[in-house]
């Protein structure tokens, strides 16, 4: 299994965070360890974002999820495609990419 | 007169408020000042009798291009020299700024205080709106995603739905409710009831949330007056409502965060802490005004206000339970599906009509007498929580 989505885990206070640099981008710490996981895990719970902030209006209708790690990190980020009503919760999401901004893409299938 | 702790008893003297909806051509301290002065009125004081000014407001900066609005609203009403402070805590400004002008007395920093609450909302596009409240968030790690606050708890009712079995006419009977007690409140937004297939059906918003299932966007200001209890008792008799206890806490901003998205852990924990402080619990409650900033907000802020078990609020709101038959009147006065939610006035407004329906105004007489119930507001997914709890004399 590749190491898809790498980063660093921050030792004082627990934040993941994939910026440029060591330090943690939440405390300042510089007590941070390198972080690298499949990005494979399951969906915890999605919406569609149908009336969307002003610099993403574009993009809409896009779904968003709360996903949570193999490993047990929780991350939210956008879902590549918008899923069936009757898979979502629960089914597997894979990281992508990150996108414009350093937020994270994940696919469904 | 004093607590058991010590501590001097607060009580409410004053209230007042603007209608909330549309205010074309009013702007933010106009506002402000309007809910302050019928406040003053209605506790028969004089603006400089007020030793403190707290005012609750989100993002005039953004909004108005108000930022310094405790001194520049102490300034409209005429006051000056006394400490007047601008309160941020997203939704919950207002009730923060009503617990900061409970605490100055209390805690005897000063004998009257006021705490007022205000957003002007309308002046801007659904857009940057959107995006002003989505301030409230985490912006680097999940706002940056595209975010927005109807669909993080849209994100809350698809995992209470599937983890308890909540059903989509469960939630929107939190909608009908406080709908058709938005149409007896003469300064609620949304004066019409709806139905039930009217919200299922209504324009998608943020799955499964539908616009029936959001608040609207709001232009309004709330006033609220506190002084001790002998002083308020000297000054409006049996229209006092003594503060019987209050409770404050704090929780993640990211809702990747929360232990777990179904159960927020900051309304419960200043629940408790105001349960305690008051020496009373849920069961006591008989009006309770809760912060529906969705539908299903007001499902699990029952449930974290302990008035029904946990993922049961569901099955409690479609059954009538909140609706006063087994349990208490939640959002009476039409909560902020209804009534409209000027974030910043919304934790203050829901003190100033608990007032209201403890002192038994006209539009609270339908339901009946009632003694004690609580305001609960919360800013952001379960970041800032207050609950205050109020006794009538």
């Amino acid at each position: 299994m590749t190491d898809n989505l790498s980063g660093w885990k921050c030792t004082a206070c627990g934040l993941v965070s994939f910026a440029d640099g060591g330090d943690c981008s939440g405390c300042g710490s510089s007590d941070t360890a390198p972080f690298a996981d499949s990005g494979d895990g399951e969906l915890l719970s999605w919406s569609i974002v149908r009336v969307a902030p002003e610099r993403f209006a574009d993009m809409a209708p896009y779904a968003i999820g709360l996903v949570q790690l193999t490993n047990g990190e929780r991350l939210l980020g956008r879902l590549q495609s918008i899923p069936a009503e009757d898979e979502g919760i629960g089914s597997p999401v894979s990281f992508l990419r990150f996108e414009e901004g350093g937020s994270l893409l994940f696919s469904t299938s | 007169m004093s607590r058991k702790d010590n501590t001097r008893a607060v009580a409410i003297v004053g209230v007042g408020d603007t209608r909330f909806g549309k205010q074309e051509g009013t702007g933010i301290s106009p506002l402000a000042v309007s809910a302050a002065r019928d406040a003053l009125v209605d506790a028969g004081l004089e603006a400089k009798a007020l030793e403190a000014i707290y005012v609750g407001n989100f993002c005039g900066e953004v909004l108005t291009g108000d930022a310094l609005l405790g001194s520049l609203i102490a300034n409209r009403l005429g006051i000056t020299g006394v400490p007047a402070i601008r309160m941020e805590g997203a939704c919950a400004s207002g009730g923060l700024s009503v617990q900061a002008a409970i605490q100055a007395v209390r805690y005897g920093m000063v004998d009257t205080a006021m705490a007022i609450g205000v957003e002007k909302m309308t002046s801007q596009t659904t857009g940057v709106t959107t995006q002003a409240l989505a301030s409230a968030g985490d912006q680097a790690r999940e706002m940056s995603a595209g975010a927005t606050f109807p669909s993080l708890f849209g994100m809350i009712a698809r995992a209470h739905m599937a983890r308890y079995g909540t059903t989509r006419e469960q939630i929107a009977a939190v909608s009908v409710k406080n709908r058709k007690y938005g149409a007896l409140n003469p300064r609620a937004h949304f004066q019409a009831e709806v139905e039930l297939n009217q919200v299922i059906e209504s324009r998608p918003i943020a799955d499964p949330l539908r616009l029936l299932d959001c608040p609207p966007i709001s232009d309004g200001a709330a006033a609220v007056i506190v002084t001790t209890l002998e002083r308020a008792l000297d000054l409006v008799s049996d229209r006092a409502v003594n503060v019987a206890g209050t409770g404050q806490a704090s929780g993640p901003v990211a809702l990747s965060d929360a232990k777990d998205i179904t159960q927020l852990e900051a309304p419960r924990a200043a629940a408790q802490r105001a349960y305690a402080d008051a020496g009373l619990s849920a069961g006591d409650m008989q009006v309770v005004e809760v912060h529906d900033c969705f539908s299903i907000s007001e499902i699990l802020a029952i449930e974290a206000l302990g008035i029904v078990p946990e993922g049961e609020g569901g099955v409690a709101t479609h059954s009538g339970f909140t609706a006063g038959q087994g349990g208490p009147l939640v959002n009476s006065s039409g909560g902020l599906l209804s009534k409209g939610h000027p974030i910043g006035a919304t934790g203050t407004s829901q003190v100033v009509e608990l007032v209201r329906h403890l002192r038994g105004e006209a539009q609270y007489q339908a339901f009946g007498a009632s003694t004690v119930g609580l305001a609960y507001n919360m800013g952001g997914a379960g970041a800032v929580a207050t609950v205050t709890i109020l006794e009538r004399n």
